[in-house]
């Protein structure tokens, strides 16, 4: 069985796909739990609405889009950053802006590291498979996360 | 009154004294000419009284020698008688003895004020008596009573003419003596004449100096206070007009100027007042100005009026204030800082109702284009990825089965993807150049140049270029921004060298009129370009090589430009096709700004 160590809330189909793609190359594509927006990731994370009845576990790491309906990318970080049972939660925000404010913001907030997604596929795979080994394998996750099976 | 003032006001009394001087003078030298005349009027009169007694002294010696004369006619008179007994001879004895008497009484007059003469005198009146009787006793005597009577006479008169004689001896005395009197007296009186007018012409000339002096120093002195009266005229008469000028800028200035107090009225408003917010002026000076403020705003102009109560000055601080209609306008509002000491506060401000609307509307459009390009940014790029990611994901899953012609395919959707991302990426980053508020501060321009070149070393691989960085000012600007300019120029520079076998690229300062470095540039010896289109260098989307030639979105430039613009500087370039161009920036330097 495989654990879903990381948490990728993205709403759009193909950007989904791709980041999957990257992570397969890496043997990281099964560990991953895909979310179509902010509520759902909180859902997800608070184990609310639909999951309600999911398995024990905070997941090593979060990637996060800005842009997202219903929830925001960066009200789904203040709400995890509020929240003493998930805060210590690493998250990474994945996103095609470049905007300063939205940088800031972010890094204000409490994020762990901020991805600017490249147009080149090239540059974009390697900067997913990079994120996901880093946080997923490498980094040591804080206590009560999921652990490699 | 206002000459009488400024006389008053410089009046010492110095000038009084001085003015005085000479009729001081006048009194002195009156008094001593009129002592001088009391002076020489008892030298004369005593002068007179010498002369008196000359002529008495002379005039006794005369008595003396007629009586003198009378005894020797009495006693001839006698001799003849006795000789002849004729009658007549007693006639000229007696007319002698009469001429006798009234000589010693006129004697006896002249020296009355001679006690001695005078003893004399009387001692002669019995003698002389003695002597004309000589011939009444006995006419008939005999010749020796006769001789007798003779002798006995001669005695007498003896005696007689020894008192003359002492008499005359005196009256000499007297005579040298009261000559000598008369002399002093005459020497005296001349010196006393010569004196008094000696003394009263001196005085005198002394008088009309100090008066001519005097009239003198007047006559300047009233002719500078004559100046002076004309220039404090002339002054009046500038203030006056000043006042005019002031008052008639208060009251046509199409700004909304006001006198006020801290205590929280206007004093003084100009008319424009009531044509911005319709109110009578008597209306906005009856009440205090709070009422006619917005609400939102009282606050906020209480804290400005407390600012400036502390002695600040107030710039372009803004308020609404209400209209007649009910309708409120925004003032802004400059207000120096109070004279220490005085609470009064002179104020315009200005209408800025429509401009806040305009600065609204910007602001507004502003966010509209935030937003813009927050979903350029997000939602244009994503798309773009996904053609790329599944173009490569093509070539992946199906690359063995394609043919060269589909590979081809693929790779030129594949570049324009790339191609459009850039695009993309350099027209936020334009659209960013233009947004947002400069952060500036002290720039370090010779270590951001240095940057940028490590930056572009991915460019440079396999290249030869010899960079010459000569010494750089620091600028005053935003750092970002600066740096994107170097990017730009820099990278421009390395780009269009790219067919040079040694590329040069100079960067430096060239000085304007040898008052110190004026503008930074770049030189570099590559493609150049045609002057005639150098119009064209930093339009956006403008450019001057084919793309095949030379890559790039034809966007650098533009946002070069805007950049430096944004600082406040300019920008342009020469160039010659073949040759190479420089690039001239100016932003403000560190050392001209004040922090």
């Amino acid at each position: 069985m495989n654990v879903e160590r990381i948490l990728l809330a993205e709403d759009n189909p193909e950007d989904v796909e791709l980041t999957l793609e990257a992570l397969g190359d890496v043997n990281l594509a099964n560990e991953v739990v895909v979310v179509g927006d902010g509520a759902e990731a909180l859902d997800y994370l608070k184990r609310t609405g639909k999951y309600s009845r999911r398995s024990e576990g905070d997941p090593a790491v979060i990637f996060l889009d800005l842009k997202m309906p219903k929830v925001d990318g960066l009200q789904v970080l203040r709400e995890i950053r509020a929240d003493p049972a998930l805060r210590s939660i690493p998250v990474v925000i994945m996103t095609s802006s470049r905007e300063e404010s939205d940088l800031v913001e972010s890094y204000k907030v409490g994020v762990n590291a901020y991805v600017v997604k490249p147009v080149d596929f090239g540059q974009f795979a390697e900067s997913v498979k990079r994120v996901g080994l880093f946080w997923a394998v490498v980094n040591e996750p804080p206590p009560g996360s999921l652990r490699k099976a | 009154m206002k000459t009488a003032s400024l006389m008053s006001g410089r009046g010492p009394q110095g000038s009084e004294l001085a003015g005085r001087a000479p009729l001081f003078l006048f009194g002195v030298g009156l008094l001593i000419a009129l002592a001088a005349a009391v002076l020489s009027w008892l030298q004369i009169r005593r002068l007179i009284e010498d002369a008196e007694r000359v002529d008495q002294s002379r005039r006794v010696l005369e008595v003396i020698e007629s009586l003198r004369r009378f005894l020797a006619r009495a006693e001839a008179s006698q001799r003849g008688w006795i000789l002849t007994r004729e009658a007549s001879f007693r006639e000229k004895e007696a007319a002698a003895r009469r001429g006798l008497q009234a000589s010693l009484e006129e004697a006896g007059a002249l020296t009355a004020d001679h006690p001695a003469q005078q003893g004399r005198c009387r001692e002669l009146a019995p003698l002389l008596e003695e002597r004309g009787s000589l011939l009444d006793k006995g006419g008939d005597d005999g010749p020796t009573a006769l001789r007798e009577r003779i002798r006995q006479g001669d005695l007498v008169t003896d005696r007689i003419l020894g008192i003359l004689r002492t008499m005359e001896t005196e009256e000499r005395g007297l005579l040298e003596s009261r000559n000598a009197d008369s002399h002093r007296s005459a020497d005296r009186t001349l010196l006393a004449g010569a004196t008094s007018g000696a003394v009263s012409c001196a005085s005198f000339a002394m008088g009309m100096a100090l008066y001519i002096r005097e009239t003198r120093r007047r006559r300047r002195a009233e002719a500078a206070i004559l100046q002076a009266n004309a220039r404090l005229e002339a002054a009046n008469l500038e203030i006056r007009e000043a006042g005019a000028q002031v008052e008639a800028f208060f009251n046509k200035s199409l700004d909304l100027t006001a006198v006020a107090d801290f205590d929280g009225r206007f004093r003084k408003l100009n008319p424009a007042w009531e044509k911005v917010l319709g109110w009578p002026l008597a209306e906005l000076l009856a009440r205090p100005w709070l009422d006619f403020i917005h609400p939102d705003d009282r606050t906020a102009t209480i804290q400005a009026a407390e600012r400036l109560g502390a002695g600040a000055t107030l710039i372009q601080f803004q308020n609404r204030y209400r209209c007649r209609d009910g309708g409120y306008r925004w003032l802004s509002w400059n207000v120096p800082a109070p004279v220490p000491g005085s609470s009064t506060l002179y104020s315009t401000a200005r209408d800025v109702t429509d401009l806040k609307a305009a600065e609204e509307r910007i602001l507004a459009l502003n966010k509209e284009l935030e937003a813009f390009s927050y979903s350029v940014s997000h939602d244009l790029r994503a798309p773009l990825r996904h053609a790329n990611g599944f173009v490569e994901l093509l070539q992946k899953h199906a690359g063995p089965a394609l043919d060269d012609k589909s590979r081809r395919y693929l790779k030129t959707i594949s570049d324009a993807v790339n191609k459009m991302g850039r695009l993309i990426d350099d027209l936020l980053s334009f659209s960013r150049s233009g947004r947002g508020e400069l952060k500036s501060g002290h720039v370090g321009m010779a270590s951001l140049v240095e940057e940028v070149r490590r930056d572009l070393q991915a460019d440079m691989e396999g290249r030869s270029i010899v960079w010459d960085l000569k010494p750089l000012p620091d600028a005053w600007g935003d750092p970002a921004l600066l740096r994107q300019v170097w990017i730009n120029l820099l990278s421009n520079a390395v780009k269009y060298t790219r067919h040079r076998a040694e590329a040069r690229i100079e960067v430096g300062t060239e000085s304007g009129n040898g008052q110190g470095p004026s503008c930074y540039y770049v030189r570099d010896n590559g493609a150049g370009f045609d002057m005639k289109y150098a119009d064209k260098l930093f339009g956006v989307f403008q450019r001057l090589h084919a793309s095949h030639e030379f890559e790039g979105t034809g966007v650098g430039l533009a946002n070069v430009k805007r950049i430096v613009a944004r600082h406040g500087g300019s920008i342009w370039a020469e160039a010659k096709v073949g040759e190479g161009a420089v690039f001239y920036f100016t932003v403000p330097l560190a050392g001209e700004v004040g922090r």
